[in-house]
C-alpha cells in the first residue's frame, strides 16, 4: 500500500517536473553508444575515444515532426523517424544511413542542394583505413532515402573530423562548411612552439567549403581560416557577433591551442581576432553555444571545460597550469587559458574600432565549473522568456586522476608482465576510476544570476553525456532534449512546461533562411534570436526558432532581419502558434543615431609607460593564489611648476625611475628633473601627493615606495620628500620615514598647529605576508620636517591598502577612514591629535573584505560623505558557499622560519583549503607523511591536517564582504549598504572616480582588474572599467561602452581628472602599460 | 577477548622458546645482504615518494652513515666520521655488551632511512619482515631489543645532525624565477616542471668545504648565431641524437635514472619512475660489496663513503646550476635548429651545466675505486627491476665515463657540462678520500 503511494507520489512528481525521461522502451529508441577499448584502440592510442557522438534533429520527410538521427562510435548511426506522442521507429537500413565499421561523430542537418529537403553530413574520426573512412553527405531523396554523394561534392574529408556546420557566409543563398577536424598530432611536446598555428596541417585541418552549387570548394587558406596541427577542435558555433549580419564564428579548441574568433569581413574571407576581443578563454575548450542570456539582443558565448564542482574532483582530478608554465604560453601567442567552462557576456560594440567587447563572468555566475563537459546549449526550457543553459558532461574514465597518474608505474613488477602480454594499457584502462556525472541545468533567473536545478527539473541521471540537441519533438510548444549518452541509452526528455502551464512560446520557421535574426518586443522588453540551426556539441537542433514569453498572450512585434538585409515586422501576434513568415512587410533598417559618447578616446600626450618589474610573488610564497606586488602606480596630478597648469607625476615599478612631467602651453608632457628621481629607481614607487610641506606656498612632493620585493627594514621602502625651490626645481630632504611598504599617505592637520601633518599605511610587512599592518602619523614642525607620533592605535587583522579623510558626521572633526586586504573598514575621530575608533558606531562592524581602494565623497547628492570601497568581487573561484567564508590561515606550519599561508573556505566547524596538494607538500613536505595519496588530501581540513596546539597559533584572517560595496551617509554618521550594478562585481575594483561632465552631470568611475593570479585561481579581467550614472533618485547604472566612450583594459590603478590646454580629460594610469586618457565631454 | 588470546598465545610461545637450547646466532648476518635489500626498500620508496636527485642523495648519506657509524662503534678496525665530517660531533655513546652488532647497524639504517622518506609503512613493512627473519634465528629477545635500541640510539644521533644541513629551512626558500633573459634555463616539455632545488647550494656538504670550492669553467657564451660556439655545441647534442647508434641509445637509457619521466597523450598522463643516480650508484656500491664477499662492516663503510661522495657531488653540481642558469638543449634546438626535435631522453627539470650525472657518478666511482681497487669487474643489474638490461664494467671508472657521456647521447646536455661535471666529480671524490677516514690510520697516507 505505501508502496503504491510512494510510486503513484513519484508519478505525480514527475508529472510536475520540467523534464521527463522517456524510456527506450516507451520511445522505440534503443540506440546506445558503447564503447569497448583493447589494446589497439583505447583513449591511450586514439586521444578522443571517449568523446563522444552527436545528435540532429530535423523533419526528414516533412510531415511536421522532427526525426531524430543518432551518432554512433563503434556502434552504426540511426536514423528514426518520429510517429507523433513521443514514439519512433528505426528507419535506419532502408534509408541507407547504416555506417557499422566506422567511427562517426558530428551530424549535422540542412537542406545543402536547397531542395527543401533536409540532408545529413556526417563527420567520421578514429583508426585510419577502412571502408566509408570519410565524411559522408546524405542527399536526401524525399522518399525516406539518402543518396551519398560526399564524392560528388568534394567534401568527402578523411582525418579526425569533429562536426561541420553549414551556414551561409557570404549571403549569397546557400550554406557553406566550416569543418572542424581535431588534430592527430600528439599533444605535450609541442606546447610552446610559436607560429605553430599559420602553418597548415597537410592532413587535415580546420577548412571552410565555399557552396558553389553542384560542389564545394575549400578556400580555406584564401579566406584567412586556420588549419594547423595544433588545432585540437572540439566545437564551432556561428554567431553574427560584431552586430553587421554577418555570420562570425567561434571555434574551441582542447589542449593549449587557443580558441578562434573569426569575424566575418563580408568579402568570403575572415579575420580572426580573438587575443583582441576575449581576454580570459578556457584551456581544454569543449562545447560551446553562443545565445542571448540577457535580453539585450547581443549573443554571449558559453563554452564548456573541465573543471569539477566539487572540490574533492578538483583536488584528486584537476590539472592546472603553473604560474611559469602559463607565462610561457601567453609569451608565446597561446593566450590567457584556464581549466573551467567560459561565459563571455557581450558588452557590444567598442566605440572606437566597432568590434565587439565581450567580458568573462563564469566566476560570478557559477556557470564555471560544470565538470567534464561536452555540450552546451542555450535555450529557453521553462518557457520564462529567459534562456537557461543545459550543459552535457561526463567522461567515461577519469583519464586525469592523479593519484592513478603517479602510483599506478609503482606496480613495476605487473608492468612488465603486461608489457610482455601486450595488455598493458588495457589494465591500466582498466583500473581508472569511472565515474557517471548529473548534467547541468542552469535557470536563468535574470540580470546575469543563475541557479543549477538539473536535480529538480528531472535531469538528475548519472550519465557520460556528450551530444546533444533541443526541439520540439511533439510540437506542443516547448523544447524537448535528446542527449547522446556513452555505454547508456540515448536520453530522450519531454519537456513538460506546457503541460504544467509555465508559460506560453511562439514558434517561427524561417526554413533555409539561415543567419536571418528574429526580435520579438514584448512590453518593452526586447527577446532576441539568430537562426543557426546546426550548432551545439557535434549536433543540429531544432530548425525553428522558438520562443518562450512567460505570461504574455501577445507579442508586440516581431522583427525579422533576413540575412539579405531586409527586415520584416510584424505587429500583435498571438502566442502559442508556429508562424512561418514571409518576406513582406519590409522595410530598411533605420540607422542607428550614435550619440556623443560621455568619454572620447585622446591621444596620450604624456610618454610614460609603467613597467612592472619581473618579481613573481608566488616565487615567494608559493601559497599564495594573488600577487599584490604591482599595485601600483597612482599618480599625482597638480600644477607643481606653478605655471597654471596641471602637471603630473608617475610613479616607476622596482628598476624603474618615476617620472614628473609639466604640462606645456601646448598641451604636451616634458619629462623634467630625471636626474633627480633617476637616484632612487631601484624603489618600487607606488603614490604620490603633492602638498604643502612647507610654509613656502610652493607645493611639495611626497612619494611613497613600497612593493614586497625588498627584505625587512630596507632603505629602499622608505618615502622621500622633495621640497619646491619654485622655477620648477626641487630639492630632495633630508628627511627619512620608516623603512617599510606604505600602501597610502593623506595629509590634514591632525595635531591642530596650522600646518599639514601626514598619515601614512603600511601594506606588508616584507616575506610576512598576512601579518597586520598599521598606519603612523607624522606630524608636521611647520618647516617641512615630520616626526612620527607614537600611536596607541591596536592593528590585529590585515594589511592596509587605502585611507581617506573626511567628516562623516558632520560634527566638525574630521575622520580617519581605513580599509586593506583581510580588512574590515575602520573609522576613527581625529581630536586634537588623537585618534578614537569609532568603527562600530558607524555600523561598520563585520565588514572584512580584500579591499584595495576607498572613494568617500558625496555620492547621493545630500552633501554628507559616502563611502565607496573596492573589493575583489564576485568574479571569483574562491566566493564561498553559503555559510561559509574566506578565510586564511597565518602560520609557520612546520616550524622552519617561513611563514605558511592557507586559504580556506571555513563553516564555523571545518576549514577546507583551496590549495592543491602539490602546493601544498612542497611548502610544507612533512604533510607527505600523512598525505602520501590525493585522495587522502580530498576530504581533509586544517582540523585534520595539524595538530590543535599548532592551529591554534595561527592568525585567522576571515572574510565577511567581497563584493565592492557603497555605504551611504544619512547624514547623521550612520551608513547604509546600497546595492551597485552586478557588472561591478566582476573585476577587482582598485580605483575609483567621481567627476561630472560640463552639464554637471555627476558620473562614477570604477576600474581595476589583476592579471597576476595564479592559473587555478584564474586571472581577473573581468571590466574595462565602468561608467555609472545615476538615476533621479540616486540609483546608480552601468553605461555601457558604446554610450559611455570609456574602454579601460588591463589593470587601471588610478585615476584622475587632468585639465589639459583648458580641456577637461580623465587619465587612468595601468600598472604595466602606458596611462589612457579620454576627453569628458 | 581477541586481545587476551593473542597474549596467550605469546605466553604459549615464550614457554616453549624458553624451554629450548640456547641458539648460537652469530652467522644471523655476515655479510651487507640485509643491509642491502633495506636500501632497496630506501630506492623504492623514494621512487614512490618522488624525491628528486639531490634529495634522494642526501637521504641515502645519511642513512648508510648510521648504519656505518655502528660499525665504527663497535669495531676498532674503523674509525668514526662522526667528527670528521662538516659540522659533526663525534658520538660518544657506550656500547652496551649484550648486543648484536649487524643488527644494530641495521637498525640504525631503517631508522635514519625511514625519517628522511614520506612512505614510511613501506619500509616498515620490510623492516619488519627482516626482524621477524632474524629474530627466527635464534637471537635472543634481550639481545634483540638491546641491539634495535642502540642502533636506533646512534640513528638519533645521525638525525640530530642531519637536522642542522639547512634542508628544513631551504624548503620555503624562494621558487626559482623564469626570467625570459636568453639562454636562461626555463621548464621543458612535456610537464614543465619548476626548477627543482635552486637552493641546494644551502645545504650543508659533508666533506668539501662550501659548494663552490670546485667550480667549472662557465659554459661557453650564449649566442644563436649559427657559427658560434654555442650553436655548434647544441648543434653536436642534435647530430648525436639523431645520428645516434643503438648502442649509444641502450646507454642513454640504461644511465637515464629519471625518477620521474612523464607521458603525455591527451588528457590521459602517466608517470614513469626509476631510480635517481645517486641510487644507481649506490646500487653499484650494494653490487661491489657483495662481489668482493665483503663482510656488513665494509658494505657498511662503502654505502657510506659512496653516499657521501654523492651528497656532496650534487651540492657541487647544483652549485653551478644555479649560478649559469643555462637553458636545455632541447629548449634551444626547439627555437633555433629544429622545433620538431625532441632528444632521446626527457630532459630533467633543473638546469643545463654542469650534469648531474657527470659529477655525482665520477664522485661515486672515484671513491668506489679507493675502496674496491681499480681494476674490478662487476656485473650491474640495478635497472633490471626497472625493465632495463644488465651491463657489464671492468672498472668503476669505466661505468662513469659511460654514464657521463650518456646525458650527451640522450640530448639533454651539451658536451662541456660533461667534461666540465667529470672533472668536478673527481675533484670532489679526491677531496673526500683525501679529508676523511674510516681507517684509524689515514689510508691515503699508506699509499
Amino acid at each position: 500500500m505505501i508502496i503504491l503511494l510512494s510510486s503513484c507520489k513519484k508519478e505525480e512528481a514527475q508529472e510536475k517536473q520540467l523534464f521527463k525521461l522517456i524510456s527506450a522502451k516507451e520511445s522505440g529508441i534503443d540506440f546506445r553508444n558503447d564503447l569497448t577499448y583493447n589494446e589497439k584502440y583505447n583513449p591511450y592510442t586514439f586521444r578522443n575515444f571517449y568523446n563522444g557522438a552527436g545528435v540532429a534533429l530535423g523533419d526528414i520527410n516533412n510531415d511536421g515532426l522532427l526525426d531524430i538521427f543518432i551518432a554512433g562510435n563503434q556502434t552504426s548511426n540511426r536514423l528514426y523517424l518520429n510517429k507523433g506522442n513521443f514514439k519512433f521507429e528505426d528507419i535506419t537500413d532502408q534509408a541507407g544511413l547504416n555506417s557499422s565499421g566506422v567511427w562517426s561523430t558530428g551530424v549535422s542537418m540542412a537542406d545543402i542542394n536547397n531542395d527543401g529537403l533536409l540532408d545529413i553530413y556526417v563527420c567520421k574520426s578514429g583508426p585510419p583505413g577502412g571502408e566509408k573512412r570519410y565524411n559522408e553527405l546524405f542527399i536526401n531523396q524525399g522518399t525516406l532515402t539518402f543518396k551519398e554523394e560526399s564524392k560528388a561534392y568534394r567534401i568527402a574529408e578523411e582525418g579526425l573530423s569533429q562536426h561541420a556546420v553549414f551556414f551561409d557566409m557570404d549571403k549569397d543563398g546557400d550554406l557553406d562548411m566550416y569543418l572542424l577536424s581535431n588534430s592527430g598530432r600528439s599533444v605535450g611536446l609541442f606546447d610552446l612552439r610559436e607560429g605553430q598555428r599559420e602553418i597548415r596541417d597537410p592532413e587535415g585541418g580546420n577548412k571552410l567549403f565555399r557552396n558553389d552549387g553542384a560542389f564545394f570548394t575549400d578556400i580555406s587558406e584564401a579566406a584567412g581560416i586556420f588549419g594547423s596541427s595544433i588545432g585540437y577542435g572540439l566545437g564551432v558555433t556561428v554567431a553574427d557577433l560584431n552586430e553587421d549580419t554577418w555570420p562570425d564564428l567561434y571555434v574551441s579548441n582542447d589542449f593549449f591551442e587557443r580558441d578562434y574568433l573569426y569575424l566575418n569581413n563580408q568579402d568570403g574571407t575572415f579575420r580572426e581576432v580573438l587575443p583582441e576581443l576575449i581576454p580570459e578563454i578556457s584551456m581544454g575548450s569543449m562545447g560551446a553555444d553562443i545565445a542571448d542570456l540577457d535580453n539585450d539582443a547581443r549573443p554571449d558565448i558559453f563554452v564548456t571545460e573541465m573543471l569539477p564542482e566539487d572540490w574533492n574532483r578538483v583536488k584528486t582530478k584537476t590539472p592546472f597550469e603553473d604560474w611559469d608554465k602559463f607565462q610561457a604560453n601567453l609569451k608565446a601567442g597561446y593566450h590567457r587559458q584556464f581549466t573551467r567552462n567560459t561565459l563571455q557576456k557581450n558588452l557590444g560594440k567598442n566605440p572606437n574600432t566597432g568590434a565587439p567587447m565581450f567580458t568573462e563572468v563564469s566566476r560570478m555566475t557559477g556557470m564555471h565549473a560544470t565538470d567534464w563537459s561536452w555540450g552546451a546549449l542555450i535555450f529557453d526550457a521553462d518557457l520564462d522568456g529567459l534562456n537557461d543553459v543545459f550543459v552535457a558532461n561526463g567522461i567515461v574514465k577519469d583519464l586525469t586522476d592523479f593519484d592513478f597518474v603517479d602510483f599506478y608505474v609503482n606496480k613495476q613488477s605487473d608492468i612488465t608482465q603486461f608489457k610482455k602480454d601486450s595488455v598493458l594499457i588495457t589494465k591500466m584502462i582498466d583500473e581508472f576510476p569511472s565515474t557517471p556525472l548529473q548534467n547541468y541545468w542552469f535557470k536563468n533567473l535574470g540580470n546575469w544570476s543563475f541557479e543549477n536545478k538539473a536535480m529538480e527539473v528531472g535531469l538528475n541521471q548519472l550519465t557520460f553525456s556528450t551530444g546533444a540537441a533541443y526541439g520540439d519533438l511533439d510540437n506542443d510548444g516547448d523544447l524537448d532534449l535528446v542527449v547522446n549518452n556513452l555505454n547508456d541509452f540515448l536520453g530522450v526528455y519531454k519537456n513538460q512546461s506546457i503541460e504544467n502551464q509555465l508559460g506560453n512560446y511562439l514558434t517561427i520557421d524561417l526554413k533555409n533562411a539561415f543567419g536571418a535574426t528574429v526580435e520579438l518586443h514584448i512590453e518593452g522588453q526586447i527577446l532576441y534570436k539568430e537562426y543557426q540551426p546546426v550548432k551545439g556539441y557535434m549536433s543540429s537542433v531544432d530548425p525553428r526558432i522558438h520562443f518562450g514569453i512567460g505570461q504574455n498572450t501577445t507579442v508586440d512585434s516581431l522583427i525579422i532581419a533576413w540575412p539579405d538585409g531586409s527586415r520584416s515586422i510584424q505587429k500583435n501576434i498571438a502566442a502559442n502558434q508556429v508562424i512561418n513568415p514571409q518576406k513582406n512587410q519590409t522595410q530598411t533598417p533605420t540607422e542607428k543615431t550614435s550619440k556623443q559618447t560621455t568619454l572620447t578616446l585622446a591621444s596620450n600626450p604624456i610618454p610614460f609607460r609603467h613597467q612592472e618589474s619581473q618579481f613573481v610573488d608566488f616565487d615567494l610564497d608559493r601559497l599564495r593564489f594573488w600577487s599584490i606586488s604591482n599595485e601600483g602606480p597612482k599618480a599625482a596630478v597638480g600644477d607643481l611648476n606653478q605655471d597654471g597648469r596641471d602637471d603630473i607625476f608617475l610613479p616607476g615599478a622596482k628598476g624603474q625611475a618615476s617620472q614628473l612631467f609639466y604640462q606645456q602651453p601646448n598641451g604636451s608632457f616634458q619629462t623634467a628633473l630625471e636626474g633627480l628621481f633617476e637616484q632612487d629607481s631601484l624603489s618600487e614607487d607606488v603614490d604620490a601627493l603633492i602638498f604643502h610641506a612647507n610654509n613656502d606656498q610652493l607645493p611639495d612632493l611626497l612619494i611613497a615606495s613600497g612593493g614586497i620585493e625588498f627584505g625587512m627594514g630596507n632603505p629602499l621602502y622608505q618615502n622621500r620628500l622633495y621640497i619646491n625651490q619654485g622655477n620648477g626645481k626641487f630639492l630632495k630632504s633630508q628627511q627619512l620615514f620608516d623603512p617599510v611598504p606604505s600602501s597610502f599617505i593623506l595629509t590634514t592637520d591632525i595635531d591642530q598647529d596650522g600646518d599639514l601633518d601626514l598619515v601614512i599605511g603600511d601594506r606588508e610587512q616584507p616575506f610576512a605576508y598576512g601579518i597586520p599592518t598599521g598606519f603612523n602619523t607624522w606630524l608636521n614642525d611647520g618647516k617641512g620636517n615630520f616626526t612620527k607620533a607614537a600611536t596607541s592605535q591596536e592593528f590585529k587583522e590585515g594589511m592596509l591598502t587605502s585611507g581617506s579623510i573626511a567628516d562623516l558626521d558632520g560634527d566638525g572633526q574630521l575622520e580617519l577612514i581605513i580599509a586593506g586586504e583581510w580588512a574590515p573598514i575602520r573609522i576613527f575621530s581625529i581630536k586634537s591629535g588623537q585618534f578614537y575608533e569609532r568603527t562600530e558606531e558607524f555600523g561598520f562592524s563585520q565588514t572584512r573584505g580584500l579591499w584595495n581602494t576607498l572613494l568617500v565623497r558625496d555620492l547621493n547628492g545630500d552633501g554628507s560623505p559616502d563611502i565607496l570601497a573596492g573589493n575583489l568581487g564576485l568574479n571569483t573561484r574562491f566566493k564561498p558557499p553559503t555559510g561559509s567564508k574566506l578565510r586564511m590561515y597565518v602560520n609557520d606550519f612546520d616550524q622552519n622560519g617561513s611563514l605558511d599561508q592557507i586559504l580556506c573556505f571555513y563553516d564555523g566547524n571545518r576549514a577546507m583549503p583551496l590549495v592543491m596538494k602539490n602546493t601544498l607538500l612542497k611548502q610544507i613536505p612533512s604533510l607527505r607523511k600523512q598525505l602520501t595519496t590525493y585522495a587522502a588530501y580530498q576530504n581533509k581540513s586544517m582540523e585534520e591536517l595539524f595538530p590543535a596546539q599548532i592551529l591554534s597559533k595561527s592568525l585567522n584572517l576571515e572574510v565577511d564582504i567581497l563584493q565592492t560595496s557603497l555605504w551611504i551617509n544619512d547624514g547623521n554618521g550612520k551608513f547604509k549598504l546600497q546595492e551597485l550594478p552586478v557588472e561591478v562585481q566582476q573585476a577587482p575594483i582598485y580605483t575609483s572616480l567621481f567627476f561630472q561632465d560640463s552639464k554637471s552631470n555627476d558620473f562614477l568611475i570604477l576600474a581595476g582588474n589583476q592579471s597576476r593570479n595564479k592559473p587555478e585561481m584564474g586571472s581577473n579581467l573581468g571590466s574595462y572599467g565602468w561608467l555609472l550614472n545615476h538615476t533621479k533618485n540616486y540609483t546608480w547604472k552601468v553605461s555601457l561602452p558604446e554610450e559611455s566612450g570609456l574602454v579601460l583594459p588591463g589593470e587601471s590603478r588610478d585615476l584622475h581628472k587632468i585639465i589639459i590646454n583648458n580641456k577637461p580629460y580623465l587619465i587612468a594610469v595601468r600598472n604595466n602599460d602606458e596611462p589612457i586618457l579620454f576627453e569628458i565631454r | 577477548m581477541i586481545r587476551l588470546k593473542g597474549l596467550l598465545f605469546s605466553l604459549l610461545l615464550l614457554t616453549i622458546f624458553s624451554c629450548q637450547e640456547p641458539v648460537d646466532y652469530s652467522d644471523a648476518i655476515t655479510d651487507g645482504h640485509y643491509l642491502s635489500e633495506a636500501q632497496d626498500r630506501i630506492t623504492e620508496v623514494i621512487i614512490h615518494d618522488i624525491f628528486s636527485p639531490p634529495v634522494a642523495a642526501r637521504i641515502y648519506s645519511y642513512s648508510s652513515l648510521a648504519a656505518y657509524e655502528v660499525a665504527a662503534a663497535v669495531d676498532p678496525g674503523y674509525k668514526s666520521l662522526m667528527g670528521q665530517l662538516n659540522g659533526s660531533e663525534a658520538i660518544n655513546i657506550q656500547v652496551p655488551e649484550n648486543i648484536y652488532p649487524p643488527l644494530a647497524s641495521l637498525a640504525a639504517y631503517y631508522k635514519m632511512g625511514t625519517a628522511l622518506i614520506f612512505s614510511e609503512e613501506m619500509v616498515q613493512n620490510h623492516k619488519e619482515k627482516a626482524f621477524t627473519e632474524l629474530k627466527e634465528k635464534g637471537i635472543p629477545d634481550d639481545v634483540f631489543e638491546a641491539s634495535v635500541k642502540f642502533g636506533e640510539e646512534i640513528a638519533d644521533h645521525i638525525k640530530a645532525y642531519s637536522s642542522k644541513d639547512n634542508y628544513h629551512q631551504s624548503r620555503s626558500f624562494p621558487k626559482y624565477t623564469v626570467t625570459g633573459q636568453p639562454g636562461t634555463w626555463e621548464p621543458t616539455p612535456p610537464a614543465y616542471m619548476e626548477g627543482i632545488e635552486p637552493h641546494w647550494n644551502k645545504i650543508r656538504t659533508f666533506v668539501i668545504d662550501s659548494a663552490a670550492q670546485f667550480k667549472v669553467s662557465p659554459p661557453p657564451a650564449y649566442s644563436t648565431d649559427p657559427n658560434s660556439e654555442f650553436y655548434q655545441l647544441a648543434k653536436g647534442v642534435y647530430d648525436a641524437v639523431v645520428n645516434a647508434s643503438k648502442e649509444e641509445l641502450d646507454i642513454a637509457m640504461f644511465w637515464d635514472c629519471n625518477p620521474y619521466k612523464m607521458n603525455v597523450k591527451g588528457h590521459v598522463m602517466f608517470a614513469e619512475k626509476k631510480i635517481t643516480p645517486g641510487g644507481h650508484w649506490m646500487s653499484i656500491a650494494a653490487i661491489a660489496a657483495k662481489t668482493a664477499n665483503a663482510d656488513w662492516k665494509k658494505t657498511a663503510e662503502a654505502l657510506a663513503l659512496t653516499g657521501i661522495s654523492l651528497h656532496d657531488a650534487f651540492v657541487a653540481c647544483w652549485d653551478e646550476k644555479y649560478r649559469s642558469k643555462l637553458v636545455r638543449p632541447e629548449t634551444y634546438i626547439n627555437q633555433f635548429i629544429d622545433q620538431e626535435w625532441v632528444p632521446y631522453l626527457q630532459t630533467p627539470p633543473f638546469p643545463e651545466h654542469t650534469s648531474g650525472h657527470s659529477v655525482a657518478s665520477t664522485s661515486a666511482a672515484f671513491t668506489l675505486t679507493q675502496i674496491f681497487g681499480e681494476d674490478f669487474h662487476f656485473v650491474d643489474s640495478s635497472e633490471v627491476n626497472y625493465g632495463l638490461p644488465i651491463r657489464e664494467f671492468d672498472s668503476f671508472m669505466e661505468a662513469s665515463a659511460e654514464a657521463a657521456i650518456s646525458r650527451f647521447y640522450g640530448g639533454i646536455h651539451y658536451m662541456p657540462a660533461i667534461n666540465e661535471g667529470v672533472w668536478q666529480g673527481r675533484k670532489v671524490g679526491e677531496l673526500i678520500w683525501s679529508r676523511i677516514s674510516t681507517k684509524p690510520e689515514n689510508l691515503a697516507e699508506n699509499k
